[in-house]
């Protein structure tokens, strides 16, 4: 058990490594001299300065050195410095992270409720009607990218019917006080909300649909159906013993509704890491962007983690080692 | 007399043929979604490579009043600075389309060789190539497309090499698990005994038997690459010179008050090719593997970390 769990990080901790090494290549092999970005534009800079900053910022040191020595920073807790902010990186994320987990998160318990119910809908009467119409609206709405759901829900509800905001995160002329304050971030969150809820749910759907079908096909159902339950029952003890798998997918969705984030944010200005993302881009704030980069990561990392280890604890035959070889 | 027989062994031959062609995968084609999907997959195919015959304007072109909505001059309206919305929705889904196939097929040879390796091989190569794999999975795609994009520049070849380099796991890991189950048939251990080597093996042997699935997830992922490319347009980061969707609908949204075709009639032709793609796919999936795209992927998932 012990054992398994210090695998489990060590193998987070190698994918974060190496996920940082990858960045540390890629802006490497990125066109364009760093001391140049520094100077600034126009003329070249004397020859001595380039040599001064040069080894000012260790630019002179050999490769592998810079390597290590960057993977040693990130790894203690050193994002960096944006020279555009003017603050750390570590800072500039941590102040936009809250907004960020929170639009996850409700969006992550949204995307398990409603497919678990739909699922189970769906799941007793496999390819019926409704089981083909669901299915095929499931792939329509992750067929949509996000930010097109994003545009088309602030065109109806926010420019059309005018019955929610279009963006931001709270309206500055609303009192400081708890209530009204909740009441008015929970208005602009909706359409985030809604159009993240969209375009994750179909993916979750089928997810559902397959695991309580496949629990529906077991021995212990039809023992179920013969002490004399009802299908209503059923069907929920089924839910309950599917809804483990279900909820190990959410879960992994989860982290990449962090990323899958990015896009919605820009388009309501959420206040997230997306938004942020989106002005070091366009700014050129190099440090910013990998740095958002590793946080992410490592977000995903910690919650596959996380997810791995509830399901060790949850499912026994993880703990025992009897694991699907597939 | 032996003009029956002659009529006799033609058809005899014909069912051979037929019987020898046929193939459960068409069963897929004859679902009505199918039908409609793949002719709208087609006629978009067909309108992105006729692009120069078909767009009745230059996409570039910004002679036209800005902001005009549909009519029958102009298709799909012009956008903020007077250019022929319907042109550029042409050009930009070829650009979706070459982006999508490029990066599907980098994709697929990159999965088939890691999961005929992986699964075939097995032992430690095995163990080797599954972790890479496991962290190329838990990498949010979008995320290292959007950081590896803006650091190495936008130009097409970048980003198909990118959303390409990052799109193959799904496809090992499914070529994985029915090399897994190939390496175990009588068929390969006869391939053994005659005294075929490993390659031989891989690719005579193995890979016919990979390659139907390995389709199928192939047209997915030529839907998530697109969406990626039309991802990273949005956020400016497509190539300069050619249209891109996403880059239409970044523009869209700055204009919604002026003109709400410009964002919405072209992300509705985008978002109705992925959604074609996507169900012509499930369809052919629940034809040629009823369970193992969802069920191994969970399983994958859950249980094989």
């Amino acid at each position: 058990m012990w054992r398994y769990i210090i695998r489990r990080i060590f193998q987070g901790l190698l994918t974060i490594l190496i996920a940082t090494i990858i960045i540390f290549f890629i802006m490497n092999i990125a066109p364009g001299d760093p001391i140049i970005f520094i100077v600034g534009g126009g003329e070249s800079p004397p020859p001595e300065l380039v040599k001064q900053l040069r080894e000012e910022y260790g630019l002179d040191k050999s490769i592998s050195e810079r390597l290590f020595i960057y993977v040693v920073k990130i790894f203690s807790g050193d994002l960096g410095y944006s020279y555009v902010y003017k603050s750390s990186v570590k800072e500039l994320i941590l102040s936009r992270l809250p907004a960020s987990i929170l639009l996850a998160s409700s969006t992550y318990v949204l995307i398990t409720t409603i497919s678990i119910f739909l699922g189970m809908i769906v799941a007793k009467k496999p390819l019926s009607i409704t089981d083909r119409v669901v299915g095929i609206i499931a792939t329509i709405f992750f067929s949509f990218p996000s930010f097109f759901v994003a545009q088309i829900l602030i065109l109806t509800f926010a420019l059309g019917l005018k019955v929610l905001p279009s963006g931001g995160f709270i309206d500055p002329r609303t009192p400081r006080e708890i209530f009204p304050m909740f009441l008015d971030i929970l208005r602009h969150l909706a359409l985030p909300l809604l159009s993240l809820t969209l375009v994750h749910l179909g993916f979750m759907i089928k997810v559902a649909r397959t695991s309580i079908f496949e629990i529906l096909r077991e021995d212990f159902i039809t023992s179920l159906r013969a002490i004399g339950f009802t299908e209503g029952r059923v069907l929920r003890s089924a839910v309950r013993v599917a809804s483990l798998p279900i909820l190990t997918m959410a879960n992994y969705e989860f982290a990449f509704l962090i990323s899958g984030a990015l896009l919605v944010e820009i388009v309501y200005s959420w206040p997230g890491i997306g938004s942020l993302l989106y002005d070091a881009i366009l700014k050129r704030d190099y440090p910013l962007v990998s740095g958002i980069f590793f946080i992410v990561i490592s977000f995903s990392v910690a919650i596959n983690i996380l997810t791995d280890l509830v399901y060790t604890f949850l499912d026994p035959r993880v703990r025992l080692g009897k694991r699907a070889e597939t | 007399m032996i003009k029956t027989k002659i009529i006799k062994t033609i058809k005899n031959m014909q069912k051979k043929i037929s019987n020898l062609y046929y193939h459960p995968i068409y069963e897929a084609f004859k679902m009505r979604t199918s039908i409609l999907s793949l002719s709208l997959i087609i006629i978009m195919l067909l309108g992105s490579f006729l692009a120069e015959w078909i767009a009745p304007y230059d996409p570039r072109a910004t002679s036209f009043q800005p902001f005009q909505p549909p009519s029958w001059d102009h298709l799909f309206g012009t956008d903020d600075l007077g250019r022929d919305l319907f042109s550029r929705v042409i050009y930009g889904i070829r650009t979706s389309v070459i982006i999508g196939l490029s990066a599907a097929i980098i994709a697929m040879f990159i999965g088939l060789l890691a999961g005929i390796t992986s699964g075939y091989i097995g032992g430690l190569v095995d163990d080797i190539i599954m972790r890479i794999t496991d962290t190329f999975q838990v990498i949010p795609r979008l995320v290292l497309a959007i950081v590896a994009t803006a650091f190495l520049g936008p130009n097409i070849f970048n980003v198909i090499l990118i959303i390409g380099g990052l799109s193959w796991p799904r496809t090992a890991r499914v070529v994985r698990s029915i090399a897994i189950a190939l390496r175990e048939r009588p068929f390969i251990e006869a391939a053994k005994a005659v005294g075929a080597t490993r390659s031989r093996i891989m690719i005579k042997h193995v890979l016919p038997h990979v390659l139907p699935m390995t389709l199928t997830v192939m047209g997915y992922e030529i839907a998530v690459a697109i969406l990626i490319e039309a991802g990273l347009g949005f956020l400016g980061l497509s190539d300069p010179q050619l249209e891109s969707i996403g880059k239409i609908l970044h523009d869209g949204q700055r204009y919604f008050l002026s003109g709400w075709w410009i964002a919405l009639i072209p992300g509705t032709i985008l978002s109705m090719l992925i959604i074609s793609i996507n169900i012509l796919m499930d369809n052919i999936s629940s034809i040629i593997n009823p369970a193992i795209l969802l069920t191994t992927h969970i399983k994958n998932e859950t249980k094989g970390k």
